[in-house]
């Protein structure tokens, strides 16, 4: 209930259609869709004199950090990811040769963002450049939204086979390049190596025995339990998608997949997906991993020293590495199956094609993605997350930050990034609902699954 | 006879045309009442009516937030909402559902009879009730399933808020008002404390509770720990999820009942409560006899705008658990919400609001039919 529901039956009842009229008042764009894009001469075309004082809009998450990076271009003292991508950011508006300036739009939080990305769109005036989920970016590149790179690298000189195999990826869309990949974000097992000591789950060196089968990590899950009394493993089922991350891991690493081969039905009644959903069963029954933990609990339960092994995102590498109390390490999430896989994503710059396009803004955007491209490096040793680019991931200077040494096969190989279909989002929160019916609400799983085949086929023919 | 044949029957007198003077005067106060209602009118009519007008036509398009072509699609939206595979209809499908229907129809058809209400309405009434009833039985059959599961889970979940905090918020707000009538040292300061959560903003509520309800730092699980009661995940439990947003949203809003009870139990004339004690009336007797029928009006407004508001369940189940743990808050604002801006179907989206307009308005007109009559 709002604030302003009590201000008059009537009015009330005809409030209840607000949505309606948001809805409708988003839909009044007629802008053509093949309008706003620009060729490679057009961008090339664009001299030094142009660009010189060109202003343009960043639309991004990360947080607000504007107190701690006013004036700071030294990456080395960002400890975040908002301080590392404002440093950056002010590092391009004071270093860039052509005297570019970027503006940050409004808007902080990533589970907002899109909602007021897609506002931007539907009143014609997105930004010039954007920061996007490669899960997101087939809803884009499908409506033609976003400007096709391909054609427009080599003005800036953007090296996009330098890109890690997820990153590239994730940044194609039907064999065009949208966007700029500045890392690979996935998950990974980060290990209380005191608590796996302490069950003797350690090899000769005292590196903590990480399982390679379904059936050692029960029998580990047993021995960690019997030996310390604290939970093997945890991650976050509640309000999250994490818990329906690993689901969809497990059936990748069987061979299997949560769509067909060409992509245009769902796969999910499957016997991996069944596979996968009685090992997680086992595992989350309470004794080896707690069934109803939210992002925030579980992390405060590993950090307590209540969770021996935590499936969470490279994102909290450099935090843990510096508060956990105890010995961390981070690794590759293990493989349980025939082949190693988990869930993989990418934050990558895209440009959205604007209802009259400004080559000048086109190419300061490009200059300013491409220059972010080449710090993917700065950026992943800051945050946690993996370089965007193979040069970065195999250099030394990479490995020498903390732990990042343990998890480079997750961006090499391990990353599965989410299949390039349109409508993921509606794709996964369908996904994750159903799955989320057998864990919480004790639907059969025939149902779940044949229900969840059925919405997300609706959801496919899109 | 003679009067009889000079003097108009009362039924002419009532037909008789009004002088041209009448007529001028009253055409002058509609001119004048229009021009005062006139910005409201243009406001309403932009924001409101047009609005509401735009979301029926694009219900029959596939919409996309973000697309540039739209496609006419007929009723493809309302089919995807609505229906399913292998529909099959019986007698026993939420056969207790079903009979709660027939059995208040009846009542109502009784009622009807008995008041002697007009013949249409009566049998529109039992009519109505009898055809819900009988839709209550459609369902998908054996290997079958609704298009969109989700859209039913919101449905049933925005009832059953609806149905369980509407009484206790209207009950509580009565219970409270009671105590904190009249002058009594302390009252005004309880008053205010018992209001001041309804200023809030539904962020600042749901934060507050967040924190409280948190099973490992929160106060309430503190305090069963003190009980020897283990802490319970009342977000993340799917059976108690639905009551830790219920206790949120009654103790955000209750005080705004609070408030409006008191106002009506001011108008009350004291008179009444000491004639009743003089005939010898107890407690009981004055609370049933002059208490509730002295706040009839008060409570048929309070009932009213906090069913609509009950139905407009959002905020707080957006925040608290996005409608999990599963789907267990799911609620059919989140479910419009998530259609049109996250999944980019505005065409679907305006369908459902429609649909959710419509079953709102025809709640609230029961429920008015039923209080409003009597106050």
């Amino acid at each position: 209930m709002s604030s302003t529901h009590r201000r008059g039956a009537l009015g009330r009842v005809l409030a209840a259609v607000t949505a309606a009229g948001l809805l409708a008042a988003c839909g009044g764009n007629d802008t053509p869709a093949d309008a706003g894009g620009a060729d490679r001469s057009a961008l090339a075309a664009v001299t030094d004199e142009q660009l010189k004082g060109a202003t343009i809009r960043m639309a991004r998450f990360f947080g607000d950090c504007e107190k701690t990076t006013t004036g700071v271009t030294d990456v080395a003292k960002a400890t975040t990811e908002c301080e590392t991508i404002q440093i950056l950011t002010n590092a391009f508006n004071a270093e860039n040769k052509h005297g570019i300036k970027v503006e940050r739009l409004g808007g902080a939080e990533w589970n907002t963002y899109y909602d007021t990305l897609n506002a931007a769109y539907a009143g014609g005036n997105p930004p010039d450049v954007a920061v996007m989920h490669a899960s997101n970016l087939s809803d884009y590149a499908k409506r033609n939204l976003l400007l096709k790179l391909d054609e427009q690298l080599p003005v800036t000189g953007a090296d996009i086979g330098d890109a890690a195999p997820a990153a590239k990826q994730g940044a194609t869309y039907q064999d065009g390049t949208y966007g700029l990949p500045f890392d690979i974000h996935a998950a990974l097992v980060h290990v209380n190596v005191d608590l796996f000591r302490k069950a003797g789950l350690v090899d000769a060196q005292g590196n903590p025995k990480i399982p390679t089968s379904a059936e050692e990590f029960l029998a580990d899950a047993e021995t960690l339990a019997a030996k310390t009394g604290k939970k093997y493993f945890g991650t976050a089922r509640v309000k999250d998608g994490l818990g329906v991350h690993m689901w969809r891991s497990l059936i990748d690493q069987q061979g299997g997949s949560v769509l067909n081969e060409d992509r245009t039905k769902a796969n999910v009644d499957s016997p991996e997906a069944r596979t996968a959903l009685d090992f997680m069963g086992k595992v989350f029954n309470g004794r080896y991993a707690d069934p109803d933990q939210t992002y925030d609990a579980a992390q405060q339960a590993f950090l307590k020293g209540d969770t021996a092994m935590l499936m969470n995102g490279t994102w909290v590498v450099d935090q843990y590495d510096k508060e956990a109390p105890f010995e961390y390490r981070a690794a590759d999430f293990p493989t349980l199956y025939e082949k190693p896989a988990i869930w993989g994503d990418s934050h990558m710059w895209v440009i959205p094609r604007q209802q009259s396009a400004d080559p000048v803004k086109q190419r300061a955007a490009l200059e300013f993605s491409s220059y972010l491209y080449g710090r993917s490096g700065d950026w992943a040793v800051h945050t946690g997350h993996l370089a965007s680019r193979t040069s970065v991931l195999q250099s030394a200077e990479y490995k020498q930050a903390p732990q990042r040494a343990n998890y480079v096969a997750t961006g090499t190989t391990n990353a599965n990034p989410v299949p390039p279909v349109s409508s993921w989002m509606a794709f996964n929160e369908a996904l994750i609902a159903r799955v989320d019916s057998i864990w919480f609400q004790n639907a059969p799983v025939d149902t779940a699954l044949s229900d969840a085949n059925r919405q997300l086929d609706t959801i496919l023919a899109k | 006879m003679a009067v009889t044949a000079t003097t108009p029957p009362p039924s002419t007198v009532l037909a008789a045309p009004r002088t041209p003077r009448r007529s001028g005067r009253r055409r002058g106060d509609i001119a004048i009442a229009l021009f005062f209602l006139a910005p409201f009118l243009a406001v309403y009519g932009l924001f409101v009516v047009w609005p509401v007008l735009q979301a029926g036509r694009m219900s029959f398009y596939d919409w996309d937030l973000l697309g540039y072509t739209r496609e006419f699609t007929g009723f493809d939206n309302y089919r995807r909402m609505l229906w399913g595979t292998s529909m099959t209809w019986d007698l026993s499908h939420l056969a207790g559902l079903r009979a709660v229907v027939l059995a208040a129809t009846a009542a109502l058809v009784v009622r009807s009879v008995r008041r002697r209400a007009r013949p249409l309405s009566t049998v529109g009434t039992g009519a109505a009730g009898l055809l819900a009833a009988a839709l209550l039985g459609v369902h998908p059959g054996p290997g079958g399933g609704w298009n969109d599961p989700g859209f039913w889970t919101s449905v049933r979940h925005t009832a059953e808020f609806t149905a369980i905090s509407t009484p206790i918020l209207i009950g509580l707000g009565l219970a409270m008002a009671l105590a904190l009538r009249g002058q009594h040292r302390g009252t005004a300061f309880y008053r205010a404390a018992f209001f001041l959560p309804y200023v809030l903003p539904v962020s600042a509520v749901t934060l507050i509770w967040s924190f409280l309800l948190n099973p490992d730092r929160g106060l309430v699980a503190g305090g069963l720990q003190r009980l020897g009661i283990e802490p319970i995940a009342w977000l993340s439990d799917p059976q108690l999820a639905m009551w830790g947003i219920i206790a949120t949203t009654v103790w955000w809003s209750v005080g705004l009942n609070l408030v409006l009870f008191l106002a009506g139990l001011q108008d009350i004339d004291p008179s009444l409560y000491e004639a009743a004690s003089l005939d010898g009336a107890g407690a009981w007797h004055r609370f049933r006899h002059v208490t509730v029928p002295g706040l009839r009006h008060v409570t048929v407004l309070v009932a009213v705008t906090q069913l609509i508001a009950s139905f407009q369940i959002f905020g707080q189940v957006y925040i608290m658990t996005r409608g999990g743990p599963g789907d267990a808050t799911r609620v059919v604002i989140q479910h419009i919400y998530e259609a049109g801006f996250r999944n980019l179907q505005l065409g679907y989206a305006a369908a459902i609001s429609l649909v959710f307009f419509l079953l709102m308005a025809l709640v609230s007109a029961i429920q008015f039919r039923l209080t409003a009559r009597e106050a």
